[in-house]
């Protein structure tokens, strides 16, 4: 394979998906319903040349190459290119199976809707979006793509915008996310002005070489990290994505399994060689990850909306993701996003299933759907299995592997914790299952519900078959994944952590207690759902308390939201009264009223002269004050100047 | 001499416009046809001559005042170029948008070149009089577009503009007159880096001319004009109001007062970067809560202008370049939103925030572009925007970490500002069952705003069509910072 083919085709895996996005956002209207074959056929290509990539790679050395995107000359110069390892490969191959999956799922669930082109338009933005994010060797590019990838989330979280709720709950995803994308910059200008770089192995390769360091640098990395936090919604920024369920339900199979809430951990990964030269750094990644997957664990217990259960679960998989990295156990982080990617892209499409059949989010109104919607039901119970982590299904594998290693390097408290998450996520995800497949149907939708057309199960159904064999190529007994997704030597070195040695008993505490989660599920919910509700009523203010997500939302609102309004009115009210005031003051006294000389009296005009000086301190204060004397007398003396003009007219 | 055509073209249009008939059909596609000659020109200049736009070319060198040494020097340099076709295509495009004037076609068109004139030829001044001569030439025309054809509140507004900027121009000719007698020219290239004056004289020369300057952006706290006059515009004066005046004084930062006087600005330069801050800061904060659409659009302007000021404080590649092409990039979008705020406005008869509210689904094509150019507005890749306002930012952090760390957090506050307005204006429940009956923007209205927008996203792709063109120029500003 010559290497310009070789570097057309990988070009196209994310070209074709943004090819498509621009036909269909321009003609879509005349293409209308066909729209779906046209994003098929882009992404199904797009996969087929990721899977080209794949062999490539394991067959050879990481594909490698850059064009200059802004040439400054002497001046510096940023680069656009590709860098696909085995890590960057397994995710092109996730990425693409999983849009494609969506895709064709989504010509049934959308069917009729009035914006189906446009849905379809910004899918395949979205997928190109992190087509592009995977293949970046540098914060530049990773940034360009970061950023459309949370506009494409905002876009389909807010594709039925004519709803109050989805319009909100697509703002508050941007705003939030672009607070970690604000730290992300900042950790980037920080790296390159120290570095002259934005390359991850340029950064890395100064670190080691003492261009940055100390301080500096790990603030740099925990402000990375920060990013990773928003995107991923890890605590303190998690509260944006339970909101994001007011989206279509196919998007957010896509948005938790492998795009958007994947490019944190995805980050963290490939900027591993940069992470792992700040001790600080690596500890918070991994106390934030496991307190995010135990918080988000328990938020999902007393769900009502079964997409909402779902959606914490994604909270608290990604901070076990986080916590695998954060430990030190690379490999088994990423398999456990790849694993996770397809056992959560089955939840969500069940879910939608359940939702396509009988229009309720709402698990009290479904129950003994078992009969009614078999596939949905077999395929739900596999994904669950999987995601509870019981042998040897593929999320077993995965987060064993984290579990394990977090016993082993001797983090105690966080081995704890993910035991217990072990015990509430298997308790929680069987919950909903039992409370909508079992039991008697309690409402007349969930009597007449029927199962979902062949599109919509075929995608389930194979992603069924992924969520029980995915994980085997990550077997102790054979561990392709993580020879395949391997740290880099350096990594290695500088953390100093052996292999994850498999652990029999280990294994056998963490299934068990997921058994034990599954068995208390069954008890409470299966056999005597009377007794869950005696026990909600008992524990009425926890129970709130887990409802309310920890009252994060009611907390942000209270402080941030209503500062920034606040702050805002300030503003506002001071730019029209102190500095309006002098202005209207200068328009009118121009005009002959006299109105000036009598802002003047009133006030205004020295409130202006006020903050003129003010601001000037404020400037001093911000640059150093070495020369604020100098600008505060030549402010003040033109302000002088200005009145006297100002009142000669 | 094509330089030459290409500025004075507009005044031979402008003459022009006031011989013709007084029939609409006929002025307007007269008008267009002016308006179209020099984009041509400038699009010519660009596919024949962008490479070599480091030094000043296609220049034109006659001596007026020869005992001073003022000349009429214009020629065309990488600094001014990607405003030069600015002004060029966003006076064509104010003449596609100004369906909204009625009365006085003629002469409103007349007006206009004449602004365009006056644009041009500062862009493309080697003199400094020639510059302030140019400078001033925008001034009137532009108090006249808003005090003649405003809203109710357009001769306040007028007068407000005209004192602020008149005070700005003054001060800074005071600079520029002390600078060319004390250095025996005013001749741009022979006044470079700093044209033999000493670090005190060069202070004292630099304080008038970067504060003037400042009024003209404007600099918080010295906006206060710019709220009543972006209101009060007709929607085709905001396009070159907002697009193109404010550059003017940020051009001249980075064409005459940094270059030329290295010493003088240095100690400037802090506070011009904090000034940027300011105004990133504070435009978003009073934007944030503005219940009219346009005043919103207005102060998300301040907020934009800022990182201009930032990058050209910066005295770095990365910095002065993505301040250069910020110039270009605020003007494509302020222009697009201005017109799809005066679009919005005429189908539903209200700028009100409060008044309007899913209008996308009526509108699809200019709610969209409205989405597309707000978006813009807070940096998105894939949109010109991102790419001047990252290397603002970031070479504006490598000069002044902490107000480049402020700027960067810029960035969350503009995305809080405008998705809010978005929100509350495009999306959500129709508001008023009036907006069911609404079309979408027609034929003339896209015809104004589409170029603009397929122009954000082509430079937003591919940005070294513009920074290839200015580097060179930069280039050589940075060896006159070096140099000195």
């Amino acid at each position: 394979m010559d290497t310009v083919g070789q570097q057309l085709i990988i070009a196209a895996i994310p070209g074709l998906p943004a090819l498509v996005f621009f036909v269909l956002a321009l003609f879509g209207r005349y293409i209308k319903e066909g729209a779906q074959y046209v994003a098929i056929l882009g992404v199904t290509i797009s996969l087929v040349f990721s899977g080209f990539a794949l062999y490539f790679v394991a067959t050879g050395e990481p594909i490698d190459f850059a064009v200059n995107w802004i040439d400054l000359g002497g001046g510096g110069a940023f680069p656009m290119g590709v860098y696909i390892d085995g890590l960057a490969a397994v995710m092109l191959v996730v990425v693409c199976f999983v849009s494609l999956m969506v895709q064709l799922y989504s010509g049934a669930f959308m069917e009729g809707d009035k914006r189906f082109a446009w849905y379809y338009a910004v899918i395949n933005l979205f997928t190109a979006s992190m087509l592009g994010l995977v293949l970046a060797p540098n914060f530049i590019e990773l940034y360009f793509f970061w950023e459309l990838v949370g506009l494409c989330s905002y876009l389909l979280i807010g594709h039925w915008f004519e709803k109050p709720s989805a319009r909100d709950a697509a703002q508050k995803a941007f705003i939030v996310t672009r607070v970690g994308d604000a730290a992300l910059f900042i950790a980037i200008i920080i790296f390159w002005a120290k570095t002259g770089t934005t390359s991850f192995q340029g950064i890395s390769e100064a670190a080691q070489a003492g261009f940055i360091g100390g301080s500096l640098f790990t603030a740099a990395v925990v402000l990375v990290f920060v990013g990773a936090i928003g995107k991923s919604a890890q605590f303190p920024l998690h509260v944006w994505l339970p909101d994001a369920m007011e989206g279509p339900t196919p998007v957010s199979a896509l948005i938790h399994a492998a795009t958007m809430v994947a490019a944190g951990v995805y980050l963290v990964a490939r900027t591993y060689d940069i992470f792992v030269q700040s001790e600080t750094a690596m500890l918070t990644v991994a106390y934030i990850g496991g307190f995010t997957a135990l918080m988000a664990a328990t938020m999902a217990l007393v769900k009502k909306d079964i997409k909402r259960v779902v959606a914490y679960s994604t909270v608290s998989q990604l901070g076990y993701m986080m916590l695998g990295l954060g430990v030190g156990a690379y490999s088994a982080g990423m398999f456990h996003l790849y694993n996770h990617a397809f056992f959560k892209a089955l939840l969500f499409l069940c879910a939608g299933s359940i939702i396509y059949a009988m229009n309720s989010y709402n698990l009290v109104e479904m129950g003994g759907l078992r009969r009614r919607m078999p596939i949905t039901f077999w395929t739900m119970v596999v994904a669950g299995i999987s995601l509870a982590g019981i042998f040897p299904f593929s999320g077993f594998w995965s987060k064993d592997a984290i579990v394990a290693s977090t016993f082993e390097e001797h983090y105690y408290v966080l081995f704890g914790m993910a035991l217990l998450t072990v015990f509430l996520t298997a308790f929680y995800i069987f919950r909903a299952i039992f409370m909508a497949f079992m039991g008697e149907a309690r409402t007349q939708g969930a009597r007449e519900a029927v199962e979902s057309p062949g599109i919509m199960t075929g995608p389930m159904l194979i992603l069924a078959v992924l969520s029980v064999v995915s994980g085997l190529v990550g077997t102790p007994v054979a561990d392709y994944f993580a020879d395949f997704v391997r740290p880099s030597e350096f990594a290695v070195e500088t953390l100093g952590v052996e292999p994850h040695e498999f652990s029999i008993p280990l294994a056998v505490v963490s299934v068990a207690v997921a058994i034990l989660g599954i068995g208390l599920a069954y008890a409470l919910y299966a056999r005597q759902p009377e007794r869950a509700a005696a026990l909600a009523r008992r524990f009425s203010g926890l129970h709130t308390f887990l409802d309310k997500g920890w009252y994060f939302d009611a907390l942000y609102g209270a402080t941030f939201v209503r500062g920034a309004r606040a702050l805002g009115r300030l503003v506002r009210e001071f730019d029209r009264t102190a500095l309006g005031g002098l202005v209207g003051g200068v328009g009118r006294g121009a005009l002959g009223t006299g109105g000036f000389l009598q802002r003047l009296q009133t006030g205004g005009a020295q409130n202006y002269a006020l903050f003129i000086l003010l601001s000037v301190l404020i400037i001093g204060v911000i640059v150093g004050a070495q020369y604020a004397f100098l600008v505060v007398a030549i402010i003040a003396l033109i302000t002088i100047a200005a009145f006297a003009v100002g009142s000669r007219l | 001499m094509i330089t030459t055509i290409t500025i004075f073209f507009p005044l031979l249009g402008a003459i022009l416009m006031l011989l013709l008939p007084n029939e609409e059909r006929i002025i307007r596609y007269a008008a267009l046809a002016v308006a179209a000659l020099p984009l041509l020109l400038v699009t010519y200049i660009y596919f024949a001559h962008g490479d070599d736009l480091g030094a000043a070319s296609l220049t034109q060198d006659a001596t007026w005042v020869e005992s001073l040494n003022i000349g009429y020097r214009v020629g065309l340099d990488g600094l001014g170029f990607g405003m030069f076709f600015l002004s060029a295509l966003l006076t064509l495009i104010a003449v596609v948008a100004s369906w909204d004037i009625r009365e006085n076609l003629k002469q409103y068109f007349a007006i206009l070149f004449i602004a365009e004139m006056g644009m041009l030829g500062v862009f493309a001044s080697q003199d400094l009089i020639l510059f302030y001569f140019f400078f001033e030439i925008t001034l009137i025309p532009m108090y006249l577009m808003v005090g003649i054809w405003g809203d109710e509140n357009r001769v306040a507004a007028a007068i407000k503009f005209f004192i602020y900027t008149f005070l700005g121009s003054t001060v800074m000719l005071a600079g520029f007159l002390a600078f060319g007698i004390l250095a025996g020219n005013f001749s741009i290239e022979a006044l470079n880096a700093g044209g033999g004056l000493g670090r005190t004289a060069q202070i004292a020369i630099a304080a008038p001319i970067v504060f003037g300057l400042l009024i003209k952006v404007p600099a918080v706290p010295l906006h206060s004009w710019l709220l009543d006059v972006y209101v009060s515009s007709p929607i085709s004066t905001n396009v070159v109001l907002s697009g193109v005046l404010p550059k003017l004084g940020t051009y001249g930062l980075i064409k005459i007062a940094i270059p030329l006087l290295p010493q003088g600005v240095e100690p400037f330069l802090p506070y011009i970067a904090a000034f940027g801050v300011i105004n990133i800061v504070y435009g978003a904060f009073v934007a944030f809560l503005q219940p009219d659409l346009k005043a919103l659009v207005a102060y998300s302007s301040i907020g934009t202008l800022g990182f201009i000021l930032l990058g050209a404080a910066s005295g770095n590649a990365v910095g002065i370049n993505g301040a250069v092409l910020q110039q270009v990039t605020h003007g494509l979008y302020s222009a697009l939103l201005f017109i799809l705020v005066g679009v919005i406005a005429s189908r539903t008869g209200t700028r009100r925030i409060r008044e309007l509210g899913g209008l996308a689904a009526r509108m699809p094509w200019a709610g969209g572009l409205l989405a597309l150019g707000a978006l813009a507005a807070m940096g998105l890749p894939g949109l010109a925007v991102f790419v001047s306002e990252f290397m603002s930012i970031m070479g504006g952090y490598a000069a002044f970490p902490v107000q480049g760390a402020i700027a960067a957090v810029g960035i969350v506050l503009s995305a809080m500002y405008l998705l809010y307005m978005l929100a509350r204006t495009v999306f959500g429940p129709i508001e008023r069952p009036a907006y069911e009956e609404i079309g979408d923007a027609g034929p003339v209205e896209m015809a104004a705003v589409v170029p603009l927008a397929v122009l954000l996203v082509v430079l937003g792709i591919f940005p070294s069509l513009l920074i290839g063109v200015q580097r060179p120029a930069v280039e050589a500003v940075l060896s006159a910072i070096g140099g000195s």
